[in-house]
This record gives structure tokens, sequence and C-alpha cells, in this order.
């Protein structure tokens, strides 16, 4: 059996790197990789944000190069995060907010060319092993999926939403709010099922309902400028010398391939489960390395294994969410709902039909993650000097030709004003959610899932001929709702017994 | 004594949350027609959801918690200047509403350089131009100078 798995398998990665290498693909991996390590560096502008605002534009492409796209980006900003963590303590990404403890402390000690070696050959191997285990894992898991009705894939909707709404930091009832925004916004438009028009208030353009691209540019894009106009820190921090080659000693190494392997399997499963994205998985990393170490008082202090198990995770985390994306159709991150949004702009629907009858796209976006992985050790290391320099691009610039692209894309989607007016009115909600501590991802979430949720659930309701036990009696449904109730009830339970030990609560921001 | 942030928000969130229901019982049912569920049961739902969580929102509030400071003078003229961009763009045409825009909402986000801003604004908009126009094929906003 194992035989015929194998070739089955070879047969995949032969068609997937024929896809990946062709070389107009090539060149999107590329340009992928950079301006994903770019967007990684520059705080504020990140993966969700970027291909959102690349959406509109890659309507016309291939559907193989556009991911192949995407999926540099998201691991090129995976890369880029660590950099201004290490050399400035102003961490690119929120995922690596952990690296900049002990990676800054590294710098300042004159080791930072060994710090920004551990995490960008540790984000390399952390890449790579994730990608072997989403090949692995997500052929699998497709084959488990494949017996799912619609009864199950509610279920599994209703735990990713649950799960991205009560982690995204903050109060639990913000996240929910925020998640059944999402949903509010979904039903906007003309049921498909009975030809209703839902809350469009008499307003044509609101008939379709609000495209997911638009939703998602309004939200990251054009809320993310209004938010940094409004709390703008004026400030310029200078990189702090490199201090010594990009390099690691024979002791780095010992010290850093363990933390390398942890880091990268905390991450993967991290990445795996709903809600939990690349920076929990960040904080994980470190709260393992820092309970498996003789010596967890270095750390905090220059403890290499800070940067190594940290960096390794997120970079892990971004392969394991891409697996319940690919094989279920349903994504645990903001990230990834934006490139679900994309795969619904193709018309394609990941899942377990998504293997089979578009095997060329999904190996080919498999095999391109390699190709990016090792374009991304090459890039970065030599040319760590370069990207350090982007932080001398004007944020003010950057942010209006955000604005400026933003308005384009959207504008040209359907050629009229209506859904600019649209992504306004959400830049400006984005704007006053961040201020009050909502968090933003579970809403898209809620966008691109909502639609899908209400008709899993209908259409199990038909079958069952209206009776909701079903989602109960069938095994796999109640196990995954089961799951569901203890993602809601642990969390709660766990700050009960914290608050009385302690009165003050802190708070995690992501 | 000054409102809680946390209970202002909730009572805006409230007021979304009972306008989202009462949009709700607004769907008409179609009858005669057999569905187990129709188009309006699960917007009634997420309008519960909504008001539940909002109410709880604001039931948790306290009064210790501060907002970060906001600087309202400069987001409300980035965001004017962006919506004087929106309605500009059919009238003027993309090209000289885009370059003017950038140099301003750069200003008002805090550049203090004139002359690399108008030269950067003029070299975004052409490549964007480009971009997607000659590369994508995609249509702009023609306008009367476009």
């Amino acid at each position: 059996m194992w035989d015929s798995v194998l070739a089955q398998l070879g047969d995949n990665l032969v068609l997937g790197f024929g896809a990946a290498l062709a070389p107009l693909n090539l060149l999107l991996g590329l340009v992928g990789v950079t301006l994903g390590t770019a967007i990684g560096v520059l705080p504020g502008i990140g993966p969700a944000l970027t291909i959102s605002l690349l959406l509109p534009l890659t309507f016309g492409m291939d559907p193989v190069g556009a991911f192949i796209l995407f999926g540099g980006i998201y691991y090129g900003a995976m890369y880029g995060g660590s950099t201004t963590s290490i050399l400035v303590r102003m961490p690119g990404e929120a995922s690596s907010v952990m690296t900049a403890l002990d990676g800054y402390e590294m710098t300042r000690q004159g080791r930072g060319g060994a710090a920004l070696a551990t995490a960008a050959i540790g984000s390399f191997v952390a890449g790579t092993f994730a990608t072997v285990m989403l090949m692995l894992t997500a052929p699998a898991l497709v084959e488990l999926a494949l017996g799912f009705g619609p009864t199950e894939y509610f279920a599994l909707m209703v735990l990713a939403l649950t799960a991205l709404g009560g982690m995204s930091g903050g109060a639990p009832a913000k996240g929910a709010f925020a998640t059944l925004l999402g949903l509010a916004i979904g039903t906007i438009g003309i049921d498909l099922q009975t030809g209703q028009a839902r809350f469009t208030f008499g307003v044509p353009g609101l008939l379709g309902g609000l495209n997911v691209v638009v939703v998602t540019v309004g939200l990251f894009a054009v809320g993310e400028v209004f938010w940094h106009a409004a709390t703008r820190r004026v400030s310029r921090e200078t990189p702090a010398p490199l201090g010594g080659p990009a390099r690691l000693t024979a002791d780095d190494w010992r010290r850093s391939v363990p933390a390398w392997c942890r880091g990268t399997l905390v991450g993967f499963f991290t990445g795996v489960l709903p809600g939990a994205g690349a920076t929990v998985a960040s904080f994980l990393a470190y709260a393992v390395e820092r309970r498996v170490s003789k010596t967890p008082a270095a750390f905090g202090h220059g403890a290499i294994e800070g940067v190594a198990g940290p960096e390794a995770a997120n970079n892990a985390s971004a392969g394991g969410s891409l697996v319940p994306l690919l094989a279920l159709g349903i994504p645990g991150s903001g990230t990834t709902a934006v490139m679900l949004a994309a795969f619904q702009m193709y018309g394609l629907q990941p899942g377990p039909l998504l293997f089979s009858q578009e095997s060329g796209l999904v190996w080919g976006l498999i095999a391109s993650l390699y190709v990016s992985n090792v374009l991304l050790l090459v890039l970065n290391l030599p040319l760590i000097r370069v990207w350090v320099r982007l932080l001398r691009v004007p944020r003010s610039l950057l942010f209006a030709a955000v604005l400026v692209f933003a308005t384009l894309g959207v504008y040209s989607l359907n050629n009229n004003l209506f859904d600019v007016a649209v992504v306004y009115v959400l830049g400006v909600m984005a704007f006053f959610m961040r201020r009050y501590g909502v968090p933003l991802a579970p809403t898209v979430l809620g966008v691109v899932l909502g639609p899908l949720l209400e008709q899993h659930f209908r259409r199990a309701m038909a079958i069952s001929g209206g009776d909701p036990s079903v989602f109960l009696t069938r095994p796999v449904s109640a196990a995954i709702l089961a799951l569901t109730a203890a993602v809601v009830c642990v969390p709660m339970l766990v700050r009960a017994r914290a608050a009385r030990r302690t009165p003050r609560s802190s708070r995690e921001s992501s | 004594m000054v409102m809680p942030p946390d209970r202002r928000l909730a009572a805006v969130l409230i007021a979304g949350s009972v306008t989202y229901l009462l949009g709700a019982f607004q769907i008409s049912v179609p009858e005669g027609q057999y569905a187990a569920v129709g188009p309006r049961l699960f917007p009634l739902v997420i309008g519960l959801g909504l008001l539940t969580s909002a109410v709880s929102i604001g039931l948790a509030a306290t009064a210790d918690v501060r907002l970060p400071p906001v600087q309202w003078g400069v987001a409300s003229s980035c965001a004017l200047a962006f919506l004087a961009y929106i309605a500009a763009l059919d009238v003027v045409g993309y090209l000289p509403a885009t370059t003017v825009f950038l140099v301003l909402e750069s200003r008002l986000l805090g550049s203090r350089a004139w002359v690399r801003d108008v030269i950067v604004s003029i070299a975004i908009t052409a490549s964007v131009y480009g971009v997607f126009r000659l590369l994508l094929g995609l249509s702009l906003p023609a306008g009367l100078v476009g």
C-alpha cells in the first residue's frame, strides 16, 4: 500500500514542480517572496493587507500563478518580520514580537549577525519541514473529509469562527461581536436560495452582496492607514550595527538546531488549529524554549534559543495553516481567510474536490512553497543590509500609496465608485474597532465563511427534514461542536482561576 | 463622571444590533416554497448574538480603561482628503487626482519634504498607471483629463 501512496506522491510532486518551475511562475514566486519580505520588514503592512490589495490585480491571471505569488508573500512576510525585531526592536509583524526580546538583546551585545542567521536558517528549516508535513497531512485530511457532508462542514466552520473570535486577544465579548459582525455583513444581498433581498435598504449596489475583496481592503488596508494617521509614532529608529557577519558559531548551531525542531513542531500544529495563528505559535514556542532550557534566566538577555524557536514556529505555522485551508476550505486566520476569498474569486472551492479537480493548482502551490523557501534563504542572509534600508522609506508616502492602490484595485473590480465608497465606510469602521479593541480578523473570517456557513446549515436542515438534532447525532459533527464548546469554556475557566489568583489581569495583544 | 469607553462602544453597538435585527424582521419569507430554514432565521440568530455580545461588552465595561491617545486632527484631515480624492476621481480623472492626493496625503501624514514628495508622487502615479492600464489592461477613472 505504501508503494502506491509514494508513487502517487511522486506523480503529484512532478506535476507540482513542473508548474512551480515554469518560468513565469518562478518569476511570480520571486516577486512574491521579495514583496513578502519587504512587507514583513515594514511595520503596519502585513500579508493579509498585501494579498487583499493584490486580489483585484490578479483577477485576470492564471490561478496557479496567483497562488504561487500569494504563497511567496505569506512565507516571505514570516521571514521579513524578524529582521526589524532583531535590529531595531520594532517587530515588522505581530508574529515576531517574541523575537524582539532576545534578538534585540543579541544585537546590543554585538551578536546581531548570529541572531539574523539563526532566524533565517531556522525559518528555512521550519518552512521546508512544514511544507513536507503539509504535503503529507493534507491528502490524509482530504481522505477523511470525503465523507463530510453539510452537517460536518457547518460544525467545522462554527469551530473556526469561534476559535478565531475567542483567541484574537482582548475581551471575549468583543471577539464574539467581531465574528458576528462579519457574519452580518455576509448576509447582505440577495438570498441565493429564495431570491429574497436582505439588508439592501433599496440600494441596488448591495443586491449582489459585499464583495469579499472590498471588505478585506476596507478593513485591513484603509483601516490600517487611518489608524496609522491617528497614532503616528514620529520617532524613527535607526538600525543598530550588525556586529559581525551573519554567521553561526559551532555553539550557536548546537543550541539552535533543537530549538528549530521544537519550534517547527509547535508552529505547525498551532497553525493547523483554527484560531491560533503565527502570533500564538511564536508565543508558545518561546514558552517551550524557556521551559526546556537549563538556564531560563538567560532568556530576555540574548538567548539564541529565544530567537531560533519563535522564528521557526511562525514560519511553520504558515505551512500548518494551509492544511485546513486546502484540505477543508476552512481558514483559521486573517491571512488564510483572504486566501480563501482569492479561491472564491476564481470560482474555486478549496476542499477535497480541489485536490482531485485542480491537482495542478494544489501541487503547484505546494511545490512553489519549497522553491520560495530556497529563494528566501538566498535573498535574505546576503541582502540583509538592503532589507534594513527599507525602514528609511517614508511611512507617509507609503501609506498614501496604499490608499491609492486600495481605491484603484477596488474600482477596477466593477468599474464603479460605489465599491470604493463601501471601502471608505469599512475603513472608518475598522479605525473605531481598533480604537476600542475589537479585533478585525474575526470579522473578515466571518464575511468569508458566513455565506458558506448558512448554506451548509440550510442544506443540512433540508436533508434532515428540519430536525436540528442532526448536528449532535452525527458523530463527527458532534465531536467538532463539543470541541467548540471546549474552546469557549476552557479559557473562561482559566480566566476565572487567574482572576482569583491575581486581581490584575494582563492583556496580550495579537 | 465620564462614561467608560467600553460603555460608549456598547451603546453604538447596541444601536447597530437593533438596526440589524429590525432589518432581519423585514426580510419576507416566501410562502408556498418548502424549506426547512428560510432566509430569515440566520439573520435573526446573528442579530440576537450581536445584541447579546454588545450588551455584555457594556456590562463588563470598567472606568479604569484608557484608550490610546489619538490625533483627531490628523486622522480626520487624512480621512477627508481621501474622501475628496474618491469624489475627484470621476470628475478630474485618475492622473491629476492621484498626483495631487499623494502629495497632500503624505503631507498630512507628516511628511515635510515637498520636493521629494512631488517627485515620488508623480513616479507612483505613473507606475500604477503603467501596471493597471498597460500591463493588466484594467480601466481607471478617466474624468475630464484622464
